[in-house]
């Protein structure tokens, strides 16, 4: 089965599961079913599907998993909605914020063709408008480790690599005040019960919110995959107390 | 200050000579506009915005100088309205000369706003303030090697001690007069956006004819490849081929460099400040100050939240000892010796015993109430406001509730005024103008009304406390608080509107400087006086006269369904209800007036009392507040707000009518 064939649902289904997958890890049925917004009955029958038609890696209860396939796959649909994003604020002139919702609609109705017409027609743009990579059409996907910046913790030190939000009052803000691609910064402090954070850039201090932290992306010299463990064990050490 | 003051002033004479400041918060910039002018400040709204200019005026070796303070911001974009503002001002106060207050301790982030003040292409003079604090820091910048650098004069100054002052107005002086011509440095790009930039900057010059408020041709082409929005829109309707040139050249230097061309160009911009903060400052070994202990303590999760709270309880206490006394005072001087002056004086002026009764009782009584609050509370809260904001600890307490106010589809910054509302509601809505977006403003503004302020706890504590016992006044504000917090779950879900998060700095600790203190309490003060003084006249007048009518009596009788019938309290409480719109204390001095006795057990039952405290609590928020909700929010908004006050009061005491009767 060719994948000009998949649906709508199903493509949505392996883009999110990319999504989601960003720490090679499986990705539980249920929070799928929760992003997708699906009952997670059906949800089971989907995956069960895309297993047979070798997309995926899915065993009950344990989550699910692209397989090499289903990753190209949905690394086309990825470099679809970005285009179709593109195309959005570059040619039909619509708003950062509002693009895409859109280009979650656009994405599925394109074909070989018109992506490569489109391509051609924005002049090969590198990025989406928020920022994010555009795949090449082969595929590559310059994929930087980065994290949240709200899943820091105190004393880390990070460097920030982007910032995914479609806000441009926040986006200007954060520029005026030095928040920016490049630039370094050491956690301060960092406040219980959803963590807003002070930040040290230079040699002044900002406040951001947890809201705002969780769209700047940062990469810190821990790789990503040890910071789950830091932040549950710290969890346990602050339950003890 | 008078909100309608107009921002734009005749045409002066060319002698007059205009000074603007311009800089990032936080840099003293405030201080550095008291030292140079006097107590004769005029606070204006900029045209069609809530942005405040503070004008003064000054002489110096002979010539008379106008000093305008721009708001503090830390770029020049059209991110926010004050950055807006800002810019406008400076493009269009003409001719002017620039003071640039930077701080010396954070050189790089300031010379950002520098140098896009130097784009602009206006004369600047750049004072290197708080050079002393930056030296603690362990921070020593050459500061004729930056002016060799930026091209402008750069003056070392502490505006806290007034050092260096005087040399920069001279020297801004002798820039406007162009006996000191300065040069300033052309920011350099990287080699791809500045061929791109002067390929725009032709395709500009050639096609345009005038440029918008007289920009030149690099700094429009930079905004426009920066997509201002501001800016884009006014090219469009010049010139929209322009407008799509700029566009595709964005987006070409988005394709070379893989990032939105408004990021690189910001970036490079940074770039520029970075080498030259870097070639001009020298460090040295940093000690670690006592402010740099006291702001770890402060923002800290153990001791932070503790600290908080005993600041509050400490506000709470200056307002409610401190206030209240100075209240007694005043009205007990008033009632003693000016009231019966006022009367008497104006017996010999209004014969007819009417109007007589009308005048003086609504202007007594009117007077008396703005006296009785503005005085004690509303200056005290000022006072310590303006200390808390000077010392930079309002921000700390900002970052520390903001998880909590997110909540109620706010940040963190909004604690401030909602604090501001227990001491009196109308400084705190003013307050309010600190949050950025319209929709915050009006979610925090709501939740202000429904805060029992000093006057509404004169109240609880003289009904419930007097009554029933210090249990019941704690529920009753347990309940207020479960109130605003309900209140505010549900705003947030039908105001709509942008959100934008918690981005602020945390200045590092200063001690207040007491001019800009006392000042800064004055203005608003001033400000406070001019909205609520009239309000409060016109509105006794209009009681005292239905009062001498016999007109409020009807009232009441049409009242009393929902008076007697929902809330179950005596009909001719209804009255007093009217006479809490001037003040909210003047219910329970209605309460002795009409039924002639001070104790309110023979009046009320203790069901009775409960139900009368919540409605006084909760209905329509006085005049004074409605009339500074009509003029922040607008007329619409703040008539929804008392009617949606209204409601909530009855339904919430005739809630607790049921219940209590009942059970």
């Amino acid at each position: 089965m060719s994948d000009k064939d998949l649906g709508e649902k199903t493509e949505e289904c392996l883009e999110i599961l990319f999504r989601l997958e960003k720490n090679n890890k499986r990705v539980k049925t249920t929070e799928l079913a929760e992003k997708l917004g699906f009952p997670p009955s059906s949800m089971t029958v989907l995956l069960q599907r895309l297993a047979n038609m070798g997309l995926v890696n899915y065993e009950p209860y344990k989550g699910v998993k692209l397989t090499d396939k289903g990753r190209k796959v949905a690394i086309k649909i990825i470099r679809r909605h970005r285009l179709s994003e593109r195309f959005l604020t570059d040619i039909l002139g619509l708003d950062w914020c509002e693009v895409h919702e859109h280009a979650c609609k656009l994405e599925h109705a394109i074909t070989d063709k018109i992506e490569e017409k489109l391509d051609e027609k924005l002049g090969g743009p590198t990025v989406c408008p928020h920022g994010n990579p555009i795949p090449t059409p082969s595929g590559k996907i310059i994929f930087e480790e980065d994290v949240p910046l709200s899943e820091l913790q105190p004393t880390d030190e990070a460097i920030i690599t982007r910032i995914i939000d479609e806000n441009p009052t926040l986006l200007r803000r954060l520029i005026a005040i030095g928040i920016l691609p490049g630039v370094k910064i050491t956690v301060k402090e960092k406040s219980p019960l959803g963590g807003a954070l002070v930040l040290k850039i230079g040699d002044y201090e900002v406040a951001v919110g947890c809201d705002v932290a969780s769209k700047i992306c940062v990469k810190t010299s821990t790789p990503p995959h040890r910071y789950r463990h830091r932040v549950r064990r710290r969890a346990k050490k602050h339950s003890k107390i | 200050m008078s909100s309608s003051g107009h921002f734009r002033r005749p045409k002066e004479g060319s002698n007059v000579v205009k000074i603007l400041l311009a800089g990032n918060p936080n840099t003293g910039k405030s201080v550095f506009f008291n030292r140079i002018t006097g107590i004769g400040v005029i606070v204006s709204n900029y045209p069609g915005t809530t942005v405040e200019l503070m004008e003064g005026r000054t002489k110096f070796n002979g010539r008379e100088i106008t000093v305008i303070d721009l708001p503090g911001t830390y770029s020049l974009g059209a991110g926010s309205m004050d950055e807006r503002v800002a810019r406008a001002a400076i493009l269009e106060e003409k001719p002017a000369v620039v003071i640039n207050i930077v701080d010396a301790a954070n050189l790089e982030r300031n010379l950002y706003l520098t140098l896009q003040l130097l784009e602009l292409q206006t004369p600047v003079v750049v004072a290197l303030n708080m050079v002393d604090e930056a030296r603690k820091r362990g921070i020593e910048i050459d500061h004729e090697k930056l002016s060799k650098l930026l091209g402008v004069p750069v003056i070392p100054t502490i505006a806290t001690r007034g050092e260096g002052i005087r040399k920069v107005v001279d020297t801004a002086l002798k820039v406007f007069d162009r006996k000191l011509i300065i040069h300033p440095m052309k920011v350099q790009y990287g080699r791809d956006i500045e061929a791109i930039i002067q390929k725009l900057e032709k395709i500009v010059e050639e096609r345009l004819k005038t440029f918008p408020r007289n920009m030149r041709s690099r700094a429009v082409s930079i905004l426009l490849l920066e997509g201002d929005p501001e800016i884009v829109e006014e090219i469009r309707k010049i010139d929209e081929e322009v407008a799509r040139i700029a566009r595709d050249f964005a987006r070409k230097i988005e394709e070379l460099h893989g990032e939105p061309a408004s990021l690189r160009i910001a970036k490079e911009r940074y770039g520029v400040a970075h080498s030259i903060a870097k070639a001009v400052t020298t460090r040295y070994e940093k000690k670690v100050l006592l402010r740099d202990k006291l702001d770890i303590l402060t923002t800290n999760i153990y001791t932070g939240f503790p600290i908080m709270i005993g600041v509050w309880i400490s506000l709470f206490a200056l307002l409610l000892y401190g206030g209240s006394f100075l209240e007694e005072l005043i009205v007990f001087g008033w009632e003693s010796y000016i009231a019966p002056l006022i009367e008497k004086e104006l017996s010999y002026i209004i014969p007819n015993t009417f109007i007589y009764h009308v005048v003086s009782r609504g202007l007594i009584l009117g007077l008396e109430a703005g006296l009785a609050v503005v005085v004690p509370y509303v200056t005290l809260f000022y006072i310590a406001l303006a200390i808390l904001e000077d010392t930079g600890y309002l921000t700390r307490m900002a970052y520390l509730m903001d998880n909590f106010m997110h909540k109620v589809g706010l940040h963190g910054r909004a604690i401030i005024p909602l604090i501001a509302g227990y001491g009196c509601n109308v400084p705190a809505i003013m307050g309010t103008r600190v949050l950025e977006t319209r929709r915050e403003r009006v979610l925090a503004a709501f939740l202000i009304t429904l805060i029992p302020c000093s006057a509404r706890t004169v109240v609880i504590l003289g009904l419930i406390g007097q009554y029933i016992g210090l249990l019941a006044v704690l529920s009753i504000y347990a309940l207020n608080l479960g109130i605003v917090a309900i209140s505010g779950l549900f705003l947030n879900r039908i105001i709509k509107g942008e959100i934008v998060g918690l981005v602020m700095e945390l200045p590092p600790y200063r001690i207040p400087h007491p001019v800009p203190v006392l000042k800064k309490t004055w203005i608003r003060f001033r400000e406070f006086v001019y909205i609520a003084f009239p309000l409060l006249i016109l509105g006794s007048l209009i009681l005292s006269s239905l009062e001498y009518s016999g007109a409020l009596q009807p009232i009441a009788s049409l009242m009393s369904p929902i008076v007697v019938g929902v809330l179950g309290l005596p009909a001719l409480t209804g009255i007093t209800l009217f006479f809490g719109v001037l003040r909210k204390e003047m219910t329970l001095e209605m309460l002795i007036v009409i039924f002639g006795t001070t104790d309110f057990l023979a009046i009320m039952n203790i069901t009775q009392m409960i139900v009368f405290t919540i409605v006084v609590t909760l209905y329509f928020p006085c005049i004074a507040t409605f009339a500074v909700l009509g003029k922040e929010l607008g007329w619409k908004t703040a008539t929804l707000i008392a009617i949606s006050t209204i409601i909530l009061a009855i339904a919430i005491g005739g809630i607790t009518n049921l219940i209590l009767t009942h059970f």
